[in-house]
């Protein structure tokens, strides 16, 4: 049986910053293989590179060296635009502070890949209406962000990053400015979408019951892997 | 405190030089219109004021006799006045030098020269005239040579002349030969008015070439020692009012008396002060803008400052120091600048006083200490103003909101629907007046014209922000950059409309004098195809009759004309500025400049169809008759003299003449657009008896039946052409000529507007860069998203198309309301001219697009910024 390639493919994957006069390394020599329809957790103490592992998995951003395949693709091979076009259509990402465009209705916002690729307007807004009501927010179709809570914010970017039918989600903290109630309720959504859509997701985290709903943690230190985990799973034997 | 200016307000401008450039470049453009437009109308002033002054440096007092001059038959009796030392009788004429192909296209801009006839070998006279002014030192041998003639050093060095030499120049009968009898260093007015090409003549010869003779343009009399002014004055206008011919002379202290030349220069200075003001006002806004952004983006920093225990007062010091420093620069720069700008311009304005006022030929635009002085308090004044609001609304907010990234949105709602009232009002009110009033001066139609422009840009933001928010929904259909591109505007109502209200002043002003030359066009259109009726018209030194033509003897040139075969007549024509005094029914007094057209009144009844306004026969013909019956008594006027004046038929007109004041009758009133400030017409024959002065500015011709104007003219050029510097036009060409004076008399307006529409441009720029600094995080998710960096360049351009559009449209409307107030209330107020108004359609359109297209490209500095954005810094902020 041929294997199926990884979703995400890193192998001695260095970043180093060197904007300012110290160069800054952030990530030194990762390996790191995400199989299709698995959940990684990432965690590590602050200014371990989790962010910048997940950048660099999710092309906004080139790794200074190593190799690196996301869902088959040689990011390093494409250009600006294809980077553009592959975030658009194949990944879907949610951040710690939700940002949405404050000037764009709900909706709007869940459709944004959606309207940036091209398609038409009334097409690409029920989608995004469809979506809202797949997160619960069917009511919230034309509030703007500031009038949201926290949560529901988070919930429309969890439906925008799942509006270009993406095959992995990239999520940086997405609970981490969340009550405990509503960062539940924003990964329980989460995990529905996995298991409709076979979706791999790779989830930036420091909360320990966080990570425990990963099928792996992958713990940073400095840069490099420090360790990988099985938190215990509802199937696994006691 | 002082320790934080360094850190807190200038490092800004290391880390942000975009910002700072745009900024000190918007300042020193306001400055340069500003400081240009002063100087050039200054030095048109100054210039006209020191050919006045030429050869009188000297003189305590000047007795003089406007267009006739003083005759020389009183010199003596004026030498013998107590306490005179010495009366100096003074010509000063503009002459043109031959080019060596007179009919070629190089003709019109031949140099001119300052031509200075003093009484040389009057020592005393000499020394009042020539001793510190001039600079003339003589060895009288030399004034024994045939035709002497006394040059300045800069005018041989250009011509290649040494002493002995001959040389040329046109007079009133045509080439006139003279030799070079010494060579002397210019000083005084007399070198700057021709910046040195100068000619002292013999009195005598002056006369005698330029003519008239027997009168000097004015006699400059010195004092003895110790004699009083006053007392002398008193003598001198005691021995003129009793001489025969010497009723119209004044005495009075040099440049006094007189009307002043600025009074001269009408619709000249009216199209620049509108041009000044529009700068202003855009400048303004320009700057407002740029402070408010530095204010914004430096809001967390005050917060924190605040927090730390910095008062408001520190705070507020630091900031206007920065913009009194940015201003400060900005002026300087404007400075330099202005002064470029004002001698790139000297030419247009020379040529223009020159065919409409007065010969003109300035050679360096000066500015005097006020000008610098104005364009250096002008620049931080205006950075330190317009900084004063937004840095009391970011101090008058607690140090914990301020230390909020952006303003609460609803302040700025709040702001510009009040100042949209107060612009509404302001529109009102000016719309209350224009319809109150049936016309105005200058200084209240320049209060009409900001209340106008002011009004319209204080509605402006929120007129952009109705506008976008319906034309969003348009714009979304297009794709998502059209949203963002629309919502970008809508997030900062107050910033996007005050870019939007400087391109729109800078645009309406272009469209408010498009206007008015469209109007005036169209009315001279009519008008000259009435009045305008002979085959071929002939003027010396320039292809129109203007006040730079050379003076021809009437006689012997129409004599050389008649002789070309193929010419059936030729009328001289003679006009001059003269000092016309009304008494309007209700007994307001007015003096002021007329124009005196003097040619054979016979000529405008036989041949012209001009329009009649009012006439004390009800018609054209009937009237000249009555004015030719008693040509002395009687007179015909223009009607924008008569509306300007408020005088009519039956009214009597005051001119200056030699012989003292002369009051015909109005006995016609006719249309006529050759001057703003108004024309007397004059029978030839009167004029030449009561002005003594036989000279014409041109002449009008028909051909005899049969035979074609352009081999006539032809001829004509050829036989006379370089023989009187005389251009020969054909009528249609000359009816093209005139309108394209119409437009001349404000090419140095559209200049100056030009650039204000650049500054507003630059306005573009800045808002355009700060939004996009401002959403940054914003234009960073919509790349993680997956937006290309073409739709985010396309987002930023749309913004701006949009601004451009938006001002576009604005302006269509502002220069409709400013174009209606200049041509029905001011123009008419002021200069009498009954206008219909016409809108620029054609100008409106286009201005409209090229303000979205030029806005658009300004839009791609920053556009091409916020693309090359990396996507994972713009995450996270800043
Ligand atoms: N754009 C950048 N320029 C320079 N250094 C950076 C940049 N982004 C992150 N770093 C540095 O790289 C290291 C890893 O950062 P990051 O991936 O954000 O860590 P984490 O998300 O684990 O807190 C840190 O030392 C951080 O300071
Ligand atoms: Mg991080």
């Amino acid at each position: 049986m041929a294997r199926v390639p990884p979703a995400v493919r890193l192998r001695q994957v260095t970043k180093v910053y060197a904007h300012s006069r110290v160069e800054v390394h952030a990530l030194r020599g990762v390996d790191l293989d995400v199989e299709p329809g698995e959940m990684v957790a990432i965690t590590g103490p602050s200014g371990s590179g989790k962010s910048t592992l997940l950048h660099v998995a999710g092309a906004l951003d080139l790794p200074t060296a190593g190799e690196l395949a996301v869902l088959g693709e040689d990011l390093r091979a494409l250009s600006d635009d294809r980077l553009a076009a592959f975030r658009r259509r194949r990944l879907g990402f949610v951040f710690q502070f939700f940002n949405l465009l404050p000037t764009l209705s709900a909706c709007e916002n869940a459709a944004l890949p959606l309207l940036l690729d091209g398609r038409g307007r009334r097409e690409a807004l029920a989608r995004g209406a469809a979506l809202l009501e797949r997160v619960g927010l069917g009511d919230r179709l034309d509030h703007r962000p500031d009038e949201l809570s926290g949560g529901q914010q988070q919930r429309v970017a969890l439906a925008r990053a799942l509006a270009g039918d993406p095959a992995l989600l990239l999520a940086d903290e997405p609970t981490g400015n969340l009550d405990s109630e509503a960062g539940a309720r924003v990964l329980d959504l989460l995990d529905e979408a996995r298991r409709a859509q076979g979706l791999t997701v790779v989830l930036v985290t420091h909360d320990p019951g966080v990570a425990a709903r990963a099928d792996r943690v992958v713990r940073l230190k400095d840069g490099r892997v420090d360790q990988v985990t099985r938190p215990a799973q509802p199937g696994d034997a006691p | 405190m002082r320790a934080l200016v360094g850190p807190v307000a200038l490092r800004r401008v290391r880390l942000e030089p975009g910002r700072t450039a745009l900024l000190v470049a918007g300042v020193a453009l306001g400055v340069a219109v500003f400081v240009a437009v002063r100087a050039l109308n200054q030095t048109a002033v100054a210039t006209l004021g020191k050919v006045g002054q030429v050869a009188a440096g000297g003189a305590a007092l000047v007795v003089e006799g406007g267009a006739g001059g003083v005759p020389l038959d009183l010199l003596p009796a004026l030498r013998a006045v107590e306490g005179v030392a010495a009366a100096a009788p003074i010509v000063a004429r503009f002459a043109r030098e031959p080019v060596a192909d007179q009919a070629g296209p190089d003709a019109a801009d031949a140099p001119r020269v300052l031509v200075l006839g003093l009484d040389l070998l009057d020592p005393a006279a000499r020394e009042v005239a020539a001793g510190r002014d001039v600079g003339v030192s003589l060895d009288p041998a030399a004034l024994l040579l045939p035709r002497p003639a006394l040059v300045a050093a800069p005018f041989a060095r250009r011509r290649g002349l040494a002493p002995r030499q001959p040389f040329e120049l046109f007079a009133r009968e045509g080439r006139a030969s003279f030799v070079v009898a010494g060579v002397f260093e210019p000083r005084g007015p007399a070198a700057e008015v021709t910046g040195g090409d100068l000619v002292v003549l013999p009195l005598g010869l002056a006369l005698e070439a330029f003519g008239p003779e027997g009168r000097a343009d004015r006699v400059a009399v010195s004092l003895a020692d110790g004699a009083d002014a006053d007392g002398v004055a008193a003598g001198l206008r005691a021995v003129v009012a009793a001489a025969p011919g010497g009723a119209g002379l004044r005495v009075d202290a040099p440049g006094a008396g007189a009307l002043q030349p600025g009074a001269l220069l009408g619709t000249m200075q009216l199209g620049l002060t509108i041009a000044s003001l529009l700068a202003l006002v855009v400048g303004q806004f320009l700057i407002y803008n740029a402070m408010s952004i530095a204010v914004v983006r430096r809001r967390p920093e005050l917060g924190v400052l605040r927090a730390v225990g910095a008062s408001r007062a520190h705070l507020a010091l630091l900031l206007l120091a920065e913009a009194l420093a940015f201003g400060a620069v900005g002026s300087a720069l404007g400075l330099g600048l202005g002064a470029l700008l004002a001698d790139a311009a000297l030419g247009l304005v020379n040529a223009q006083v020159t065919q409409l006022y007065a010969m003109l030929d300035a050679r360096r635009a000066t500015l005097d200490a006020s000008t610098v002085a104005l364009g250096l308090l002008a620049g931080p004044l205006a950075t330190v103003l317009a900084s004063v609001p937004p840095v009391v609304s970011a101090l008058t907010v607690s140090p914990v909101e301020a230390a909020r990234k952006d303003p609460p949105r609803g302040r700025a709602d709040r702001a510009v629907r009040a100042l949209a009232a107060v612009g509404a009002a302001a529109l009102l009110g000016s719309a209350g007046w224009y319809v109150a009033s049936a016309g105005q001066s200058i200084p209240e139609g320049a209060l009409l014209l900001v209340g106008v422009a002011g009004g319209a840009a204080l509605l402006a933001p929120w007129a952009a922000s109705r506008a976008v928010t319906l034309l969003r929904p348009l714009l979304a259909r297009l794709g998502p950059t059209g949203a963002l591109a629309a919502d970008a505007l809508l997030v900062r109502p107050g910033r996007a409309g005050v870019t939007v209200a400087a391109l729109m002043v800078a645009l309406g002003g272009v469209l408010a004098i498009s206007g008015l030359v469209r109007s005036l066009e169209r009315a001279v259109t009519t008008w000259v195809a009435q009045v305008l009726v002979a085959d071929i018209y002939c003027a010396a030194s320039n292809p129109l009759g203007s006040q730079g033509n050379t003076l021809l003897d009437a006689e012997q040139v129409q004599a050389a004309l008649l002789e070309v075969e193929g010419v059936a007549s030729a009328y001289p024509i003679r006009f001059v500025f003269e000092e016309a005094t009304t008494r309007a029914r209700g007994g307001d007094e007015r003096r002021g400049q007329a124009l005196v057209m003097a040619f054979d009144l016979a000529f405008l009844g036989d041949h012209s169809r001009i329009p009649v306004t009012a006439s004390v026969d009800g018609g054209l013909k009937g009237a000249i008759a009555r004015i030719l019956e008693r040509p002395a008594d009687r007179v015909a006027i223009s009607s924008n003299l008569a509306r300007a004046r408020g005088i009519g038929v039956g009214d009597r007109v005051t001119l200056r003449t030699p012989e003292g004041p002369w009051s015909p009758e109005v006995v016609l009133c006719v249309v006529d657009y050759s001057s703003e400030h108004g024309c007397v017409y004059v029978d030839l024959p009167e004029y030449r008896r009561r002005w003594s002065d036989p000279r014409a500015n041109a002449f009008d011709l028909f051909v005899r039946p049969g035979a074609d104007p352009a081999a006539v003219a032809a001829d004509l050029r050829r036989r006379l052409g370089g023989r009187y510097d005389l251009f020969v036009t054909e009528n249609a060409a000359f009816r093209r000529q005139v309108l394209v004076v119409v437009e001349g008399a404000f090419t140095v307006t559209y200049a100056m507007q030009v650039i204000a529409i650049g500054v507003a441009l630059l306005g573009v720029v800045t808002t355009l860069l700060a939004t996009a600094l401002e959403r940054t995080r914003e234009l960073g998710v919509l790349r993680a998203v997956g937006a290309t960096r073409g739709q985010v360049r396309r987002t930023i351009v749309t913004e701006a198309a949009l601004l451009g559009a938006l001002a576009g449209a604005f302006a269509a409307g502002l220069g409709a309301a400013m174009g209606l107030a200049l041509v029905t209330r001011i123009v008419s107020g002021q200069y009498g001219w009954d206008l219909e108004y016409v809108y620029p359609w054609g100008q409106a359109l286009w201005g409209g697009a090229l303000a979205t297209a030029l806005a658009a490209l300004a839009g791609a500095l920053p556009a091409e910024r916020a693309a090359r954005l990396e996507v994972v810094r713009a995450l996270e902020g800043e």
